[in-house]
């Protein structure tokens, strides 16, 4: 469970750093060499205001669905503690990531929902078994 | 913003007062930036160590245990119930008639068993003998022992050894961070104190001045001068922020009986103790009137949950043997570990025995009592939720402090958060001479303070590790029998931090970061190499007999030495670009747009 917390932290950095234009240059930078006309994939100011809030409304959803991840099993008292920590590294890997690999944060922000969806579909089937 | 700037569009009247307002924020913010640069600057050094040390203490049992390499790690051992049996009979057969015993079982973090007696001084004894026999007595009488959790037989210690050598382990790192060293107890409590005060209120100045801290949160600019080392210095303190708001309030909360003196008078007026009595008794029980006395029982018992110890009654009686007391332990608690056991009065009408069990997921309160009486093995109390909800909240902050609660991977989050807020600290006085830098290279007059300054960041930032590194290795090389060991290895870790003050000072600066961080480089590279020529407990051994304690240490001692000789290397590269520029060469108008920026903003 707060394995998925972490998840769901660091698919809200992505969103919140999607939300913002200068990240959002960098992360799309390497599909705009592929293309052409690199103005198709860096937005323009008016088109980025319109997505801007449904990527924050997304993080904060996704923030607060973290930090029930991270209090259901073990307790809002040490489950707090581990959702600040989450923050804390979450944040630091994706600032890092940013700028040193932001390549990697595309595909990153793709698959890394999957990761709590076949984790919960796995535990179902086997509890289907048992 | 932006509707501030609408407003101003549409009325000509507002523009006065927005201007104001604006001209407001501004000054407070400028006096703000003032305020964080010099409170920031002056404690630094100070609250690096502490950080340092802090950090390393969160694992300070670890250490000790890889610091100690006489004594054998158990991966597996006797349960809980067996190990209380041959607690006991060891116990009887060493201390019968003691006052106390003292049972530890062996955590997840603490592999050791122990046991402890107490006895205290007949009346004869406490009458007729000096202070010096009195101790000499004390020490006959007490004492503590370690067993082995397999057979409860004393602990053989490896390679003949009688003992585990004399050193402070990581518990004597850990007591640095709040006592510093080689200070007497006052000037070192003050001087923690303040620095702690100066550091919650740069926190707070530094949040002020912050003023991109939504937009700027996930910036790193890296390979630029000045601002490269900000963006460190937003991030590293800024997604820590929950932790060093916590860590500095709770760390003043520490020593809220220095900070409030007076607080320590306030129970006596409300509570009703007679107070000349109870100065002149100085705390001393048997000095006390009995109103007292009366009152300072109930204190207890209420507020604290202690019950005074009860004397011996002089009657023998047996006790019931504590294995049976484990069967209605687990009516309450089926599935709780033990951490320790008192008791008080072994085979004697009054005795008590009190079992502590560890509560999980538990911030306050992870150990509570149960509490039997010898006799019957009848249960006299058991935890109860009584608390005061304001020395509840303290002891809740002071264990988030602490962070004794936390199991394993949340003890490497407070440590990762820890060298976090050390870069932080770092990283801001590193700023603070980027920033003085140009100036002071152009200007006729440099600055000497700046210059002290330059030395003490390279010789504090690098230095410190290098200390700590001279310490593990100090554990390795002195020799066994040196009298005060441990308190030799503390000085070697001292000296060493000395010498790195020195070489600064010998060598051009910026070739002495490189020159540093290489050398702590090889410090901690060559560490598990030692151990593995001084000890038969090198990396192989402890993967081969699970011992992960010894193994997760030296595995981190290895990333942090190829840490080291990553960051040599690219302040070499950097040291090398910036030779082969001449003056010509370098921009420095570029230099001076995100100078002039970072002022600004």
């Amino acid at each position: 469970m707060i394995l998925f917390g972490f998840v769901f932290i660091f698919i809200a950095f992505i969103s919140l750093s999607l939300a913002m234009k200068r990240h959002y240059d960098e992360i799309h930078k390497h599909l705009a060499k592929e293309n052409l006309a690199a103005n198709k994939v860096l937005l323009n100011r008016a088109t980025f205001k319109k997505q801007q809030t449904i990527y924050r409304l997304f993080a904060v959803l996704s923030l607060l669905l973290s930090y029930f991840c991270c209090i259901n099993d073990i307790g809002i008292a040490l489950g707090l503690v581990y959702w600040t920590a989450l923050l804390t590294l979450a944040a630091f890997i994706q600032a890092m990531l940013l700028t040193y690999q932001a390549q990697w944060l595309y595909q990153l922000a793709l698959y890394i929902g999957l990761i709590p969806l076949v984790s919960k579909i796995t535990q179902l089937k086997v509890q289907k078994q048992a | 913003m932006n509707i501030k700037t609408t407003i101003n569009a549409t009325s000509s009247t507002a523009i006065n007062t927005e201007s104001k307002t604006k001209n407001n924020n501004t000054i407070f913010r400028e006096s703000m930036r003032g305020l964080h640069t010099w409170i920031g600057l002056v404690p630094s050094w100070i609250l690096y160590f502490m950080f340092i040390t802090g950090s390393v203490g969160y694992f300070n049992s670890e250490i000790t245990h890889w610091m100690e390499p006489e004594t054998p790690y158990f991966s597996e051992m006797a349960s809980q119930a067996d190990m209380l049996f041959m607690a006991e009979q060891r116990l009887k057969q060493v201390a019968p008639n003691a006052n106390e015993w003292y049972i530890g079982f062996p955590s997840e973090r603490n592999n050791s068993f122990t046991i402890s007696w107490e006895q205290e001084l007949s009346a004869d004894e406490s009458n007729n003998l000096n202070d010096e026999e009195k101790e000499a007595r004390e020490n006959e009488l007490n004492g503590e022992e370690l067993l082995n959790p397999q057979t409860g037989l004393p602990l053989q210690y490896l390679n003949g050894a009688k003992e585990a050598r004399d050193t402070g382990g990581g518990n004597d790192l850990y007591v640095m961070h709040y006592a510093l060293k080689y200070l007497p107890d006052n000037v070192a409590l003050y001087l923690v104190i303040f620095c702690t005060l100066f550091m919650l209120v740069a926190i707070i100045t530094g949040i002020i001045i912050h003023k991109k801290i939504f937009k700027d949160f996930f910036t790193f600019r890296k390979g630029e001068k000045q601002r490269s080392w900000l963006d460190m210095h937003n991030i590293s303190a800024v997604f820590t922020l929950p932790f060093q708001l916590m860590i500095t309030y709770s760390g003043l909360l520490f020593f809220i009986g220095s900070l409030f003196p007076l607080l320590e008078f306030s129970p006596v007026a409300v509570v009703g103790f007679d107070l000349p009595n109870m100065v002149q008794s100085q705390g001393d029980t048997e000095k006390m009137s009995p109103k007292n006395k009366q009152i300072l029982d109930l204190v207890l018992k209420e507020v604290f949950n202690q019950d005074q110890a009860t004397a011996a009654a002089g009657i023998s009686v047996p006790t019931v043997p504590l294995n049976t007391l484990l069967a209605e332990l687990k009516t309450h608690q089926p599935d709780q570990k033990m951490s320790y056991i008192t008791v008080d009065n072994f085979n004697d009408k009054n005795a008590k025995i009190s079992i502590y069990i560890n509560v999980e997921n538990r911030v306050n309160n992870t150990t509570e009592a149960f509490t039997y009486q010898g006799i019957s093995g009848k249960l006299i109390s058991s935890p109860n939720n009584k608390g005061f909800s304001a020395t509840e909240l303290k002891s809740t902050i002071l264990n988030l402090h602490e962070g004794n609660f936390s199991p394993i991977l949340l003890r490497w989050f407070y440590f990762f958060t820890g060298l976090m807020g050390a870069a932080m600290i770092a990283t801001g006085s590193t700023l603070w001479v980027a920033k003085r830098r140009l100036k002071n290279e152009k200007s006729t007059s440099p600055s000497k303070g700046f210059k002290v300054v330059e030395l003490l960041n390279i010789s504090t930032i690098v230095g410190l590790l290098i200390a700590v590194a001279a310490y593990f290795w100090a554990n390795r090389l002195l020799p066994i029998d040196l009298v005060e060991r441990h308190e030799w290895e503390i000085n070697v870790m001292f000296i060493t931090w000395g010498l790195t003050f020195i070489y600064p000072m010998l060598r051009p600066l910026k070739r002495a970061w490189f020159e540093l961080l290489y050398i702590a480089a090889v410090a901690y590279l060559l560490l598990p190499v030692i151990n593995l020529l001084t000890t038969n407990r090198h990396l192989g051994n402890s993967i081969m007999q699970g011992d992960w304690v010894n193994v997760s240490f030296d595995v981190t001692i290895i990333f942090f030495g190829l840490v080291f000789v990553l960051a040599a290397k690219r302040a070499q590269q950097k040291q090398l670009a910036g030779s082969l520029s001449t003056s010509a060469n370098s921009k420095p108008s570029a230099n001076l747009k995100p100078l002039a920026k970072v002022i600004t903003s």
